[in-house]
Order: structure tokens, then sequence, then C-alpha cells
């Protein structure tokens, strides 16, 4: 039984519930035991670029509650991941420490920090969630959506290959799903941008599901909170800006798995996708 | 004890000076013009007073001296006759606390020089060698000499063949004789030191023992190896020298066809033989060693089919095997870039040039597209790129963010920084021309250890270090990354360089270097790390100073917590007695480096600036070697304030001393507070060569 402690941060629990309840049933499957940080906040990201020190602050913070529970940090979300990441690499300069000591925090016990993926694919192995699988999804065609700080900047990780990344789609292999290889795989969801230049976000994120749709996708497996709002909540936005039908379902990554594990689609809080993945529940025979 | 004075022809009017009983004191009336009148021992401890030590030290070389400066301090500076007995008598105390150097004596025992490498620059130094009557041992580890220019079709920037260069080298290398050739051979370990080292060699057989050159084995071979873009049999001869075939033992399979149709003698064995050799130098010319471009994943080597190196695709058009119809040259490929390489290996744009022009010369419809963040043409092969140009290639500036492929092409996908545009060229051959790396291996087997950078540092003038009796050179592109031309020139100097050592008997030096005391040294291993010529190291459990290496900088002496580490004729406690001597209350001590604010000090006088008399001035050997101690001690005696005076950031002789002096300044103000001083009490300043003006104006300021 593994143990850890479970990050949400905001976006999660406030927009991507389904996100959570997925992960949560997953992991109790794969005999993962999560436990939630009491008094966790934000992660810092979204005022980062305004002042980086009290970002990383708010991270450290965050950081400094796993470490009093002696326990590893899952995180669901990219930035928060990169941001942690971040955050306990400064614990290691001598300045931040002392600021981060002034304002009464500790960080007694040196734990890791992961991605909720990444925990899957380093910590449990292909091997055992294949053993798992008790549907195989065979008839789905999936394409995988990184994001960037999955695997990026490559010295807070050194995981993954960042310039042709591997691990997802791995993952999604282990379901039976085919994952469909594609150009600018690793390009930003627009996301980042999203508050400053919205034309440029939408124009960003119609490339990718314009790729989905060519490749003829049944769906958008996505990783992150935030790149989901740019493909599924936003997906209106480029349909009526580029006069284009989607109708591409965008689900994360723990919803498939959980679906081959067999568990029904209420587990896996289907009806909080907002692009409806009818067509693909059908072709699993999961009404 | 000896003090010798000059009076520079009665300028200095030194008073009776009363010393102590076993001082005698000289008077010399112009040392300039009398110096060979002038007899020291090599062990006897001399302060020479006079006029700057600049002169005085390049008169009296190899010996034990302090220097006092009364001309350019005292006397054109109008102070009084005290402050030049106060620095005469300072001197003293410290000569009488420093041990002296020892003269060090280098037999150059074995007049002969092992070259390694058998490329351009090695055969260059071998010849020159061999005609100068020197005997060489040439080492390559393939079993064809000729390096990387063998491989390639056609050198920059005229774009002739190799035939034109190698060939003639190679006839004139065969002429001069007395070269023992080692094919096939690899240096294991070499030990000794100048003069006299013995290397270990390893050589592989070459699996032809006679051979007549019939062929007849390249036809019956059935193993095809495709090596850097072109095709040969595991069997394979290039047209260099020895005229023999050889076998590529990392891919024979041993089938023995060869051995059946063979006119001479072919044995399918691989044997090894070790061998030592005895040689008084060793002049490393490994040459090129390519940058593993398939790190560099955004570009897709090794992943992308059509995706290849310069060389593979200078040898792949040269042997017809490639028409391509548009190809895009990518320059920088992994250079000048902090997840790579650093820094600018100077020769890849050529490079790209070159195998531009190679293309369009064989097939002029094709359409090139070099992509390059900067051309870097410097010199005259600016002509080369603007005839080029001409040929209608096509240039963009940018550094193109990815390579992939779409519908079965290849895809580079770029900015262009001159249109403001994001471009997709579509291509089917895509050339990386890729940096270059230090052949650390050979380096590290000479106990030269490099840190993964080239030896610029053990090899670069302008640091400096020709100061040091040497027997290891290096030429060509051991040195840094460098076309024929440049080689050929580095490989001439460096064996000038050997004919030069072997010129004498022996070499004799004065050289101070570091001593490490065994029994206070406790293995910190805090000098290994401080040492910016990595002359240090731990053999046996011991602390060892190369003295191949060892620049006499001071920097580790300072660095080592037990003062184990001391340069003969300046140790910290000489220094300390120095300014426990020199320093009255209220006085300003400068202790100023030999090398920049030293000058700076001698310049005022010529400029006629000046300073109050109570700024007393002593030269360092460089701000690193000062230690805070020092400092301490002059503030005990009441000194108003301290100035260091060094050269500026990144212009140290020592690489890096005037960052440790800057390091400890930082630290000991932090602490200044804390025993009552105030924080300004002392400062390191960069004072360069000739800024008089600077040095006068902080210390007028000091002096406050």
């Amino acid at each position: 039984m593994k143990k850890y402690a479970l990050f949400l941060g905001c976006t999660v629990p406030v927009r991507a519930q389904h996100y959570e309840l997925s992960a949560r049933n997953v992991a109790e499957k794969l005999e993962i035991d999560f436990e939630d940080m009491k008094g966790a906040s934000c992660c810092g990201f979204p005022i980062k670029a305004v002042d980086a020190e009290t970002a990383l602050l708010m991270a450290a913070r965050n950081i400094s509650i796993a470490s009093a529970m002696k326990l590893n940090v899952v995180t669901l979300c990219n930035s928060c991941t990169a941001m942690l990441s971040d955050a306990q690499l400064e614990l290691k300069k001598n300045n931040f420490y002392r600021k981060f000591k002034e304002l009464g925090f500790s960080y007694p016990n040196e734990i890791t920090i992961k991605h909720f993926v990444r925990m899957l694919y380093e910590d449990i192995g292909i091997e055992k969630i294949k053993s798992y699988v008790k549907k195989p999804l065979n008839m789905l065609n999936v394409i995988a959506h990184y994001g960037c700080h999955y695997m990026r900047p490559s010295y807070l990780y050194g995981f993954d290959n960042t310039e042709v990344p591997q691990t997802l789609d791995e993952l999604l292999s282990a379901t039976g799903a085919k994952t469909l290889d594609y150009v600018d795989k690793k390009m930003c969801c627009g996301g980042s941008v999203l508050g400053i230049d919205e034309e440029l976000a939408i124009t960003m994120a119609n490339h990718k599901l314009n790729i989905a749709k060519n490749k003829n996708a049944d769906a958008l497996i996505s990783i992150c909170p935030f790149c989901t709002i740019m493909y599924e909540d936003n997906q209106r936005k480029a349909e009526a800006k580029y006069k284009i039908q989607y109708d591409l379902p965008v689900l994360y990554y723990p919803q498939l798995l959980g679906l081959s594990f067999g568990l029904d689609k209420n587990s896996v809080g289907m009806r909080f996708n907002r692009v409806r993945p009818n067509r693909l529940l059908e072709k699993i025979g999961d009404q | 004890m000896k003090v010798v004075v000059c009076t520079c022809n009665g300028k200095i009017k030194l008073p009776s000076l009363n010393l102590g009983q076993d001082i005698r004191i000289e008077q010399w009336d112009d040392l300039c013009r009398m110096k060979t009148q002038l007899k020291i021992e090599p062990h006897e401890k001399v302060v020479i007073a006079g006029c700057s030590p600049n002169l005085m030290e390049g008169l009296f070389p190899n010996i034990n001296a302090e220097f006092v400066n009364l001309y350019e301090q005292v006397v054109m500076m109008n102070h009084s006759m005290d402050k030049a007995k106060d620095l005469i008598v300072a001197a003293i105390e410290k000569m009488k606390a420093i041990t002296s150097i020892e003269p060090k004596i280098y037999e150059i025992e074995h007049k002969k020089a092992l070259v390694i490498g058998g490329g351009i620059a090695g055969i260059e130094v071998a010849s020159q060698l061999a005609s100068n009557h020197i005997k060489a041992d040439l080492v390559e580890i393939s079993p064809f000499l000729g390096g990387t220019v063998a491989n390639l079709d056609r050198l920059y920037p005229e774009g002739t063949p190799y035939s034109h260069t190698l060939m003639p080298q190679i006839g004139k290398m065969l002429r001069a004789g007395n070269i023992t050739y080692y094919f096939n051979t690899e240096v294991k370990a070499v030990k000794g030191k100048i003069g006299n080292y013995r290397v270990n060699l390893e050589t592989c057989s070459r699996g032809v023992i006679e051979c007549t050159n019939c062929r007849k084995c390249v036809d019956v071979c059935p193993v095809e190896v495709n090596e850097k873009g072109k095709k040969r049999k595991a069997i394979y001869f290039i047209p260099t020298y020895p005229n023999k075939y050889a076998i590529d033992w990392n891919t024979c399979t041993k089938c023995g066809e060869c051995v059946k149709v063979c006119e001479g003698k072919i044995e399918l064995e691989e044997k090894k033989t070790e061998k030592e050799i005895e040689s008084g130098a060793i002049v490393v010319a490994t040459g090129l060693n390519w940058y593993d471009v398939s790190k560099v994943e955004e570009y897709g080597y090794g992943r992308l089919d059509g995706v290849m190196t310069t060389l593979e695709f200078e040898r792949a058009i040269a042997s017809g095997q490639l028409k391509p119809k548009t190809v895009v040259i990518i320059c920088c490929a992994g250079s000048r870039d902090s997840k790579h390489l650093p820094y600018c290996s100077k020769i890849c744009c050529f490079l790209a040039l070159k195998e531009a022009k190679l293309a369009i010369d064989r097939y002029p419809n094709t359409q090139i597209y070099v992509v390059a963040m900067d051309m870097r043409s410097y010199g005259t092969f600016e002509y080369f790129y603007n005839t080029l140009r001409e040929q209608g290639v096509s240039f963009i500036k940018g550094k193109p963010s990815e390579v992939f492929k779409r519908n079965e092409k290849l895809v580079v996908r770029t900015e262009d920084l001159y249109t403001n545009e994001l471009l997709e060229i579509e291509a089917e051959t895509v050339v990386l021309s890729s940096g270059f790396v230090a052949d650390t291996a050979t380096f590290d087997k000479l106990r030269i250890n490099l840190n993964g950078d080239f030896p610029i540092l053990f090899e670069n003038a302008a640091l400096g270090n020709t100061e040091l009796p040497r027997s290891i050179f290096t030429a060509g592109s051991a040195t840094f990354p460098a076309g024929v031309r440049d080689s050929l020139i580095d490989a001439r100097k460096a064996a000038f360089s050997v004919i030069n050592l072997f010129k004498e008997k022996k070499i004799e030096t004065m050289h101070p270097n570091a001593q490490v005391s065994e029994d206070l040294c406790s293995l910190c291993k805090m000098c290994i790390g401080s040492c910016p010529y990595n002359a240090i190291s731990i053999v046996d459990d011991k602390i060892k100073v190369d003295e191949e290496l060892c620049m006499g900088c001071g920097i580790c002496s300072i660095t080592c917590p037990a003062y184990a580490s001391q340069i003969e004729g300046s140790n910290p406690q000489g220094l300390t007695n120095q300014i426990r001597a020199l320093v009255k209350e209220g006085d300003v001590l400068a202790l100023l480096c030999r090398w920049s604010a030293y000058n700076a000090a001698d310049r005022a006088a010529y400029d006629r600036y000046s300073y109050p008399e109570n700024v007393k001035i002593i030269r360092v050997p460089c701000s690193g070697a000062v230690d805070p101690s020092h400092i301490m001690s002059a503030l005990d005696n009441g000194a108003k304030g301290v100035l260091i005076g060094g050269c500026y950031p990144n212009a140290c002789h020592y690489a890096k001393g005037n960052f440790c002096a800057k390091a400890r300044e930082q630290l000991l103000k932090s602490n200044l507070a804390l025993l009552g001083f105030d924080r300004n009490i002392i400062r390191l300043e960069w004072i360069g060569k000739d800024e008089a003006n600077k040095f006068v104006e902080i210390v007028k300021e000091m002096n406050k």
C-alpha cells in the first residue's frame, strides 16, 4: 500500500471535480492511499508573474505541510507540480530559506513532489497497471496532450524526454487505447496567455483541436485542469471563431484509466464533462 | 642576508642605515648597467632596493629577493627617507620568515618526442621534428594516417581536396625519416615528468600482414559498413599511409572469405600487444571530437531519416549516394546553448558554408537554406559567405525550434528574424552543423584535469602559462577546433616548443611552487577546488602539487585552513611580518596585485600624481593571495585603511584570484562590525595597470 499526500490546488476542486473523483477512484483500485493536506492553499502559480517570491513562499508553505505529514506529494495539476518543485529547489538557497523560516515555516523531512501521472509511471509501473485492466479500450483512438509543465523545465524534473515525450502515450497504451502520434505534441494549450490575449489563446487551442479532428480522434486526453479548460470549456469559442464543429470530448487520463478498470461512467465523473462523451461511451458499450 | 641599494646615479639619497649585525649593505650607483658585476648565490636571500621591481625583476631573475621600490614610491613622490627606511626594514622582516625558493632542475633524459594523433597536425609536428633531427614516435589510434582530413571531400574555403594538403605533408614526413609509427595504437598510461616520460602503448594487430593491394579481399567481404555517411567493407583502405589494407575489428565477422583470396597474408585474429616507450616531450594532437548531436533531441538526429551531420552529408554527396533537391543546413546545432555546449566552436559555420558549396557545385539546382543565429565568418572568410549568397544559397537568421516529419517529408520550423515570420521549410535532407568537445580522455591520462573544457587555460599564453617549464604541448584541434590552416600553424608552434626544450640538457628554473606540508594537511581537499590550474590532486592519500601546472599564484595557501600549503618565497607569515614592521598608526596600507594595481601605483609616479606619505604599498602576487589575517594585522597596528588592488573581473592573471579576494572581502566586511571597525575601512578595488588616477583618488579618500 503506497501512501501519498494529495495536493489539489484551486482549479481541480472548483472546475475539475471529475478529475479528482476519477483520480481518487483509480487510486483506490490500485491500492494507493491519499491523505488530504489540511490547510493547503493555492500553489502560488497564478501570481508568479506578478510577485515571484510570494508565489514561491506560498508553494513552500504547502511543502512544509506535506513535510510535517512525512508524505510524498502527488499533484493533479501540471502548474502546481512545477510551482512546488520550483519552491523545493529554491528552499536549498540560503536567502529564500531564511525568509521561509522567518515566516514560521519549516521543512523537517525531505519529500518528493510528483504529478499523479508521473507517480503512476514511476512508482506503480505500466505492468502493474496493465494487470488491473479488465476492459481493454481497443476500439478507441485518442491523442495525448502533455501540457508544458508535466516534464518542463527539465532542470526541475529530469523526467521523460522533453522533446519527444513518451510516458503518457505508454500509459494510454496500457489501457488498450490506440494513441495517435502527431506533430506539435508538446505545444502549449494557450492557457497561460488566456488572461492577457484571449484571441491568441483560442488560436493556440484551436490548433490542437484541429489536429485531433483531422486525425479522427475519439478523445483528447489531458492531465492538467488548465489545459482542459482551454480544450473543453473554450471549445465552443474556438468553434464559433473558426466556424468548425469539433464536438471533441476531452477526458482526464484517470477517467479513461477508470473506464478500462471497469468502473462505471459515474464513478469517473463523466457527467461533469462539458463536451458530452456520449459517442465515446457508446463505442465502449457503457451507456 | 644582504641589502643591495641602487642609488640610481645619486637620485636616491639614503641616510646611513643600521640594520643589525648580520645584514650587509651594498651600495651601487647604476645596477641597470652593472648587473653582471652583482653576484648573488641561488640560496642567498637579498633585499634589492632601487627602482620598480617591474624592471629589477627582469634584470635579476631566478633569485630569492624582495624588491623595495624607493624610486617610484619615495623619491618621485617627494616623501621623506624615513619611509624608505621603513620599507627596507619591512622587506628584511619578510625575507627572514620565508623559505627560500629551491632551484628546480629538470634533466631532459630522452631527446625524443611522442606525438599522439596522426592527423594533419600530428603529421606536421612529427615532420617538423624529424627535419630538425629529433626522433619522434607517432601514435595513431586508427590503421591509417590522416585523421579527420582524410575523411573529408574538400577543405574550406577553396574547396580543394585533401590531396592538395595532406598528401604532400605525408610525403615530406616520410622523406624526413627519424619517425617511428604506431598504428592501431592507443596511449594507455603516462608516467614521469618533464623530460622523462614513460608511456604505455597498446597496439591492436592490423589483420593484414602482407599486402599487394590487389583489392580482392574487398570484393569478397560480405560485411558492409556505413562509416560516417559512406559505405565501405569491413576490410578497407584509405589512400594515405600506410599503403596496406586493414581490418575493422568492430564489424569483422571473421568469416574467412578474405583469407581465401588474399595474395599476401591475413591473420584473422585480434591480437593486442603492449609496449613501453620513453619520451622527453609529449604533443597531444588528437584532433576534432564531434559533439553527440543526437542529444539535441529537437532536431531528431538518429530518430528521423534524412537528418545527418555535416561530415555524413559531405561524404554522402561526394560518393554520389545522395542527390538532394532541398537541403536545410542548421548551424549551431547544440552550440551556444546552455543545455549543450555553451561556447562557439569557431569552425562549424565554415563547415556549413562548405557543405552548401559542395552541394551547389555538384548539383547546381539544389535549393539550399542555411539557418543560423549568426553567420560567424570572421576575417577573410567573409568572401566565402558572399560568394555563396551570389550562388543562390538562402540564409535565414534564426534558431530552428524543431525538425519533424509531416507526410514523409522533413519540416524545419524556424523563425526568420529578418522578416519576422514563422517559417516551415520542407526538405529531404537536414544537415546539422554541430560543435566540438575536448578530448578529455587523453588529457586525463596525462593527469591534466580540464574539467571537460578545452585546454585553453593550459595553453593560453595570455594567461602567462609560458612562465612554466613544460614538456606537454597541444597542437591543432586538440587545443580548440580549428581549420587545416590554423591547425598547421598551431602544429609548427608545438614543434618549435619541443625543439626549444630539447636545445638544452636540462632546464633550471626558480619558478615558485606551492608546497604542502604533510604534517599540517588534514586532507580537507579545499585547495583542490581552489586551484585555477587543477594542479592539485590526491595521490596515495597525500596532496600532490603538479610542478608542471602550478603557477605559484598562492590562492591555495590562503584557502588552506591550516596553512599547510605555502608558496615558496612568499608564505603568509612573511607577508604578516612585513605588514607588522611597515604599518604605523594612521597609515593606509595598499596591498597591490603585481600584474595590475602595482603598475598603476608606478604610473602615478610617472604621471606626476602624488599621494600622501602614509600610504604604504606592498606588492603581492595576486589579490587572491591576501589573507584576512594580513588585513587584520594591519588594522591591529592601527592602520587607517587597507586597500587591496586587483585586476578587473575575469582579467586575473591566475584566472580567478580576484574573485577569491572578493569573496573574502565580503566575508571579512560582514564580521568587521563585530570587532568594532567601520565596514569601509577595508576596500577591494579593481585597478587597471594605467589607472593611476583611480588609485590616487582611492588612497586619498581612504586617508581622510
